[in-house]
């Protein structure tokens, strides 16, 4: 039988992410692939040493244009952390806040995206117009629409006011009765459940080999979700993660559908409990020594190595993605399934490739 | 079916979620971050605001007394507004159009400025 | 400050990494760092959502063994240090090449040009 090896990407109809796979298939079974990421890389470790932390809030920033607000809340931590930085509990509020309305449209922009991929074009579109809220509520709290550079060393940098909050309240209310309307369709039409129960399939023990993390793991049975550690107001705010045991790619929709009803109740407990008070200190001094700091982001585990040496300029900085670490696992996924489940599957782990590339 | 009949008959009388762009702008929530704008009547050449830029969007000639602007580079992030001693920069909450061409802006001090 | 790690030495790893699989751990990352003539390598392992971390330290010029034997997913990790760092990995179940990030021409292990002469990085990958 003969064998053949074809790209997936970097530029792919279903994908919006230059992911790069060589795929061999036999027939239109998959019998093996070799990841070749690096088409965006830009060598933003590199950058991070050569500009001053506080410009590198901006800088990490722009690692992922979807999870932007995580990534600059996790570096503002471990910068805290060296400095010995205590920022106000408004600023803890307002970082949750600020991360589930991240998550939030994370979690609507994939599940659209997975909708295309099986090509159900009207539920990618119900979910988009639904995000779209969120986009103009971040555009509103933040100041832009994505890149919502609100957080800073020492706190936030935009605090909300009366008015915003209700607005806030709002849209979520909007929002989860949208999905109310949306989410059956994607868990129990009878197309979705044939393109995705049973495809990609991660054992608990697959997934711990291959070191996946987020919703992969949880789709997988491991309830492990880096919000339980109580960082920001976390653990004030309560917290249990999303577990599914199948491990398929209809448990990971799962996940993430349940996922988004989650970061709508905790970023409303967030506005409802938000204290008064400051929302920033002022920060003085330099990093020094070094540090780890983890965070849950939409697509899985974040974390950052920050190395400072006393001065302006960090000495390292190490950014590990949860993409990155979500690759690996279709090493194990792909081989075997049909040529047609393959976006499908490749979708499933939220691949977010400027991210994974840096 | 009485439940696709409701969603026929919201989609007939609603009218559609998009807009004709160029003839229907969006207005933007104030506080939004569209472009920023320097004031010379304020500005004494101090150069902190270069000093912050993330982007190196802003270069300042302190002998010379000009600034030159990139809004090319410039990501909008209001470093430099929250550096400037003199308030002299000031955000608007409306976009930059699309240009053909990149250009950088120059500022001189205003004729009839008190000095420095 | 310090991250609290766990020193060990390059031929202990892989029997260091073992354990902490048959423990049911995850490998988070492996982090590279320029310490001088050396590099420091740190392994992360998360139990039950606490960070334990394995430190090794080795010369540039000196392999360390390939961790893709005990945890699948190390190739990435192991890939991805030897290509910007050009630490040297034995052992790797997939190996890119070099060619992960980097483009044809490119200039070798491009983090590590800092704290050490120009001339060495040439003879790394690439
Ligand atoms: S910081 Fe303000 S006053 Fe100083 S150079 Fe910039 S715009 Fe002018
Ligand atoms: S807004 Fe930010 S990027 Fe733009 S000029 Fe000011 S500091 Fe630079």
């Amino acid at each position: 039988m003969g064998r053949i090896t074809a790209p997936f990407g970097p530029q792919h109809p279903v994908l919006p992410e230059p992911l790069h796979l060589n795929i061999t298939y036999e027939d239109e079974k998959v019998v093996g692939l070799s990841p070749a990421i690096g088409y965006v890389h830009r060598g933003l470790e590199k950058t991070a040493e050569k500009k001053e932390y506080p410009e590198n809030v901006f800088l990490v920033e722009r690692v992922c244009g979807i999870c932007s607000f995580m990534h600059a809340m996790t570096y503002c931590m471990g910068i805290e952390e060296l400095m010995g930085i205590e920022i106000p509990p408004r600023a803890q509020y307002l970082r949750v806040f600020y991360s589930e309305i991240s998550r939030l449209h994370s979690h609507l922009l994939w599940l659209g995206l997975f909708a295309d991929a099986f090509g159900f074009e009207n539920l990618f579109m119900q979910y988009w117009a639904a995000r779209e809220k969120i986009l103009d509520l971040m555009e509103l709290t933040g100041g832009q629409r994505v890149i919502l550079s609100s957080c800073a060393i020492g706190g936030i940098r935009r605090d909300l006011n009366a008015e915003q909050i209700d607005t806030a309240q709002g849209v979520l209310m909007q929002t989860e009765e949208e999905l109310k309307r949306i989410n059956p369709v994607m868990l129990n039409a009878y197309t979705v459940k044939q393109r995705t129960v049973g495809k990609g399939m991660l054992s608990r023990e697959d997934a711990l080999l291959y070191g996946a993390v987020g919703p992969m793991l949880r789709a997988s049975g491991v309830a492990q979700d880096l919000r339980q550690t109580g960082y920001a107001a976390y653990r004030e705010l309560g917290f249990a993660p999303v577990v599914e045991t199948d491990g398929d790619s209809y448990a990971r929709a799962l996940v993430r559908v349940r996922e988004t009803c989650q970061s709508i109740e905790l970023a409303r407990k967030a506005l409802e409990r938000l204290p008064e008070g400051e929302a920033a200190v002022k920060v003085k001094g330099n990093p020094d020594g070094e540090t780890m700091q983890r965070v849950e982001q939409p697509r899985g585990e974040l974390l950052y190595y920050i190395k400072g040496n006393g001065s302006k300029n960090l000495e390292r900085l190490r950014i590990r993605t949860p993409t990155f670490a979500n690759i690996p696992s279709l090493l194990k996924m792909l081989p075997g399934c049909e040529m047609a489940d393959v976006p499908v599957i490749v979708l499933s782990i939220d691949p977010c490739i400027s991210c994974t590339e840096r | 079916m009485a439940k696709m009949i409701s969603t026929v008959m919201s989609n007939l009388t609603h009218c559609p979620k998009t807009r004709l762009y160029p003839l229907e702008e969006r207005q933007l929530p104030p506080g939004t971050r569209g472009q920023i704008e320097f004031d010379m009547t304020k500005c004494i050449f101090c150069s902190l605001c270069a000093k912050r830029c993330p982007a190196d969007a802003i270069t300042v000639d302190r002998k010379g007394k000009t600034l030159v602007f990139n809004p090319f580079r410039c990501i909008i992030c209001e470093s430099c507004l929250e550096g400037c001693p003199k308030d002299a920069i000031s955000l608007f909450s409306h976009w930059r159009a699309p240009v053909t061409a990149l250009y950088e802006q120059k500022y001189q001090p205003e004729p009839g400025q008190a000095g420095d | 400050m310090k991250v609290d790690t766990i020193k060990t030495s390059p031929e202990a790893i892989v029997a260091s990494a073992q354990k902490y699989f048959d423990d049911g751990c995850r490998l988070v990352a492996a982090t590279c760092v320029e310490e001088g003539e050396e590099l420091r390598v740190i392994y992360s392992f998360d139990r039950e959502l606490s960070l334990e971390n394995l430190e090794i330290s080795t010369p540039r010029e000196k392999a360390i063994p390939s961790l893709t034997g005990v945890y699948a997913c190390a190739f990435l990790i192991e890939n991805e240090m030897k290509e910007l760092f050009g630490l040297e990995i034995d052992g790797l179940s997939l190996d890119l090449g070099g060619r992960m990030y980097l483009v044809d021409g490119a200039e070798p292990a491009p983090m590590a040009d800092h704290n050490k002469p120009k001339a060495k990085e040439d003879e790394k990958i690439g």
